[in-house]
């Protein structure tokens, strides 16, 4: 006799989720999750040992491997160059993450803070990166650098990062611009410099720290921060509006403005979008209700695009 | 003077106040809003700046125009249910033109009600007259018109002059009288018709406590047509209304209210009987209604005669809107004119006290004299035209056939009533006016003197019957008692119809709306009335004020009454004898005579 067995199913919670995020504690627990969930849902690459990539050719010397001659090259001008190789965790990020008041906002207790959204991509991003033996430095600012921890890969890197973006107080006004100019004058080593930050600052400022960032061959990717509600404006009633970074107060009725706010939200974003484009900078605009695993494909994008652009230089 | 009216024209003066009152509702919520808010913290401060300034000229546009239609809306209801109004004054005074105002005062015995405060509904109308008369322009002709019966044209021909106005308003005295709005809405025409209506027009202001509205609603539908009978009063407010609509004029209904409205009236005294002599029982009847709108309990109703109680009956409840009736009997031993007087307990108050009793005067004969003109008078009593109509009357006179009546006097054999007969020719001589009652039986013809007595007689108050018979010249009777339907004959005498031979005689056919003098045979079809037999008749062909009582089978009126002025005339197209019928063999033929006698007293 046949009987239909009991099934049961279980899902299991998505940590890519920042509702789900939310409820977790701990900075350090929630990108471990993020980064765990992530490598969960990826395969096992069946290749090894090829993570050395291509770096440079030089002249032979004596005492160097003959294994390492480039013969394609001595068949092409008759001289002997060694091909040097580089691995992929040789690549400098660092995470410049806004700190400033207004990364506290959040409108619904559901959610993440936009600073806590950037902390738990940023702690994830760095903990990918490290496995993968990247360089990953980390830079807090509001008004000015606050913190700067320089790229490294040593053990104990990602737990330093964390536990800064932890203890951090956050308060202050942004002031990117300046920011990124400073960093671009700390940065020794051509890094991928990731700006998470609402970008609650000065267009123009804004654009001339990335432009310096650039010219110092420094790869600057911009996410913008949005919290949901920023971006639908869902209010209605006479509304007190505060001011996070002493930007005042306002008393409106968001159903007579909401048209405006949202145009100006808009023409912010394709400004950026469009100045950015011009500088071939990465520009992405991310909502803290959408899950992480978006800021983490996003990091491996542009990981993957930059190792391509150095592997096409040095093969021209 | 400026009236409040004028500055202020709306019914209900103070809603309207308030109405504009309201209007400050939207700016206070406006203001409390502005002060309940809801505080959000916000990061996006500069976008949210920007926006703002964008929007500043169109929200602020938007905000005060909602805010503007907001009160206006509210004001506009206000005003509205303050029941705004204009009228031709208003219109006269910007035209500068002369209008007509009537002013119908009802000065009859309602409004002398009085409420809690003790003002009556008379002073209460006239002090709104006065505030009315404040309302009209000075250049409008006014005129006065009270209702208490008769209606009078206090001011018939309309007058400019305030002073002499406001003395005829205060001077107009309120009564005990009924309303008479059917003789008012006749003066009104009079006035309208008598007056050249100017470009200001003509407003008809009628004060009264009635509640004439209803019947103007009745007309409009809205109403069934049973709640507000076509009365008199109905029929002349209508056809009043429906002139001036026409005219474009206004007809304005006030109805002076009262706090009190309680009243329980004596709305009814009257008799079974219109004849009233000693030793006959008497049927008094007194209906008592309930005006107001609460139940009332153990009422007392006592009749009294001359001051001296009679007898004293409870209603056990009366509800409002009802009315009970109550019957009781009395006899009277004397005659002599009485005062019979139905009056509610004299603890009982309501806000019409004058209502809770009601008088009747009551004239006691001991006999009725009643005056027969026989056309071919005999020395045997039943030969004779009249006779069978005497026997009826007082059959004693049967008893004795020697001594045949006379105007010598009555037999000493008392009845109710009292014939005399008398030959045409000496009808000349009698004393008409102490007959209350006078009969032609088979005249051949009268004098045109006699009938012009004959006609004075009747128009006075006097009853007259007139029987057919084979003597009868139709000529002289159309020419002088017809007399081109202003006589006292209440239609024109054709030729006589006789049965021919082998033919059946006619009857008389039972009625479905028969009058009253027979109502009560007309309940037993199988009674000698409906089984005599008609062989010849003298047709009368009756005009649309007689009342047709009897008709024959073939159709034909056999007996009509009519009112001629104060008076009344019976026309039987048959003889009063055994000549043209079999009638006076028949039991009821004694009914009918005693009620036609009845009816023409």
């Amino acid at each position: 006799m046949m009987t239909d067995a009991p099934t049961t199913t279980s899902t299991l919670p998505s940590y890519f989720d920042p509702r789900v995020l939310a409820k977790l504690h701990g900075l350090e627990l929630r990108a471990r999750m993020v980064v765990e969930g992530f490598f969960a849902g990826m395969h096992h690459s069946p290749h090894r040992g090829l993570s050395i990539e291509f770096a440079d050719h030089r002249a032979y010397t004596q005492g160097d491997d003959l294994r390492h001659i480039d013969w394609k090259v001595f068949a092409k001008t008759d001289k002997y160059y060694i091909k040097e190789y580089e691995q992929e965790t040789n690549m400098h990020v660092l995470l410049v993450v806004d700190c400033s008041e207004s990364m506290n906002y959040r409108s619904s207790d559901d959610l993440l803070t936009k600073y806590e959204y950037a902390c738990v991509a940023s702690g994830a991003i760095a903990h990918l990166a490290l496995r993968q033996r990247d360089f990953v430095g980390l830079a807090l600012f509001d008004e000015h650098i606050t913190e700067f921890i320089k790229p490294s890969v040593r053990h104990d890197q990602w737990h330093t990062l964390v536990r800064t973006m932890s203890s951090h107080d956050r308060q202050g006004s942004t002031s990117l611009g300046a920011t990124l100019a400073e960093l671009g004058e700390r940065l020794s080593q051509r890094t991928l410099v990731i700006v998470i930050s609402d970008l609650f600052d000065d267009h123009e400022a804004i654009l001339k720290g990335l432009t310096q960032l650039r010219y110092r061959r420094h790869e600057p990717i911009v996410w913008n921060l949005w919290d949901c509600a920023e971006l639908t404006f869902p209010f209605n009633g006479t509304v007190l509006f505060e001011g996070l970074e002493q930007s005042g107060t306002l008393v409106a009725e968001p159903d007579a403005i909401r048209r405006q706010y949202l145009e100006e939200v808009q023409q912010f974003q394709n400004d950026m979008r469009t100045s950015c484009g011009r500088q071939r900078i990465s520009y992405s605009v991310f909502d803290t209700s959408q899950s992480l695993s978006v800021t983490l494909t996003s990091y491996l994008a542009a990981r993957s695009n930059r190792l391509r652009q150095r592997s096409s230089r040095v093969m021209r | 003077m400026l009236s409040l009216a004028q500055f202020w024209p709306f019914v209900h003066p103070g809603l309207a106040a308030a109405g504009l009152a309201a209007g400050t509702v939207p700016i206070i919520i406006h203001l409390i809003n502005r002060r309940r808010y809801r505080r959000v913290p916000w990061a996006a401060m500069s976008f949210l700046l920007r926006a703002k300034r964008r929007a500043a000229r169109t929200v602020w546009l938007e905000h005060w125009l909602l805010l503007l239609l907001r009160i206006v809306l509210i004001v506009l209801l206000g005003l509205a249910v303050a029941r705004p109004f204009t009228s031709s004054s208003h219109l006269a005074d910007l035209t500068g033109s002369r209008g007509l105002r009537i002013i119908l005062l009802d000065n009859s015995l309602s409004m002398q009600a009085v409420d809690t405060s003790g003002v009556s509904r008379f002073d209460q109308a006239k002090a709104y007259v006065d505030r009315l008369m404040a309302s009209f322009s000075e250049k409008d002709t006014v005129s006065l018109i009270t209702t208490a019966y008769p209606a009078k044209a206090v001011i018939g021909h309309p007058e400019s002059d305030r002073r002499v106005i406001r003395e005829r308003i205060s001077a107009v005295p309120d009564t005990q009288l009924r309303a008479d709005f059917h003789g008012a809405v006749s003066r009104i025409e009079d006035v309208l018709a008598g007056v050249d209506i100017a470009r200001g027009g003509c407003s008809v202001h009628v004060v009264s406590d009635y509640p004439l509205h209803r019947m103007l609603s009745t007309q409009r539908g809205k109403h069934d047509v049973d709640s507000a009978p076509a009365t008199v009063t109905t029929l002349a407010l209508r056809r009043l209304a429906d002139k001036l609509t026409q005219s474009s004029h206004e007809l304005t209904l006030v109805r002076v209210p009262s706090l009190d409205n309680e009243n329980i009236a004596v709305s009814d005294l009257s008799l079974s009987s219109t004849l009233v002599a000693t030793g006959f029982p008497l049927q008094v009847s007194m209906t008592v209604a309930n005006h107001g709108s609460v139940s009332v309990r153990g009422l007392s109703l006592t009749l009294r005669r001359d001051q001296q109680e009679v007898r004293t009956e409870t209603i056990p409840s009366l509800g409002p809107g009802q009315q009970s009736e109550v019957s009781m009997s009395l006899l009277f031993h004397q005659p002599g004119q009485y005062m019979l007087e139905a009056s509610l307990d004299s603890t009982y108050r309501d806000a019409l006290p004058l209502d809770n009793s009601r008088c009747l005067a009551v004239e006691v004969a001991s006999r009725m004299p009643v005056l027969l003109v026989d056309g071919r008078r005999s020395s045997s009593l039943l030969s004779g035209q009249s006779g069978f109509i005497v026997a009826s009357l007082a059959p004693e006179m049967l008893y004795d056939q020697d001594t045949p009546p006379s105007r010598s006097g009555p037999s000493q054999q008392e009845s109710l009533f009292a014939p005399s007969i008398v030959d045409p020719a000496e009808l000349a001589s009698e004393a008409l006016d102490t007959f209350p009652v006078i009969y032609l039986c088979n005249v051949s013809r009268l004098s045109q003197g006699q009938w012009a007595r004959l006609t004075a007689y009747v128009a006075r108050g006097g009853g007259l019957g007139i029987f057919a018979g084979d003597l009868i010249q139709v000529e002289n009777y159309n020419r002088y008692a017809f007399a081109d339907g202003e006589g006292l004959l209440p239609g024109l005498l054709q030729a006589v119809e006789s049965v021919t031979n082998g033919e059946d005689a006619w009857t008389i056919a039972p009625d479905a709306l028969p009058h009253a003098m027979v109502r009560e045979l007309m309940s037993f079809p199988d009674s000698g009335l409906f089984l005599s037999r008609i062989e010849r008749y003298l047709p009368l062909q009756p005009q649309s004020r007689a009342d047709v009582v009897l008709h024959l089978s073939n159709g034909q009126p056999l007996m009509i009454a009519s009112k001629f002025d104060r008076g009344r005339v019976l026309y039987m197209a048959t003889s009063g004898d055994m000549a043209w019928n079999n009638l006076p063999a028949k039991g009821d033929f004694v009914s009918i005579i005693v009620n036609s006698t009845a009816y023409l007293a």
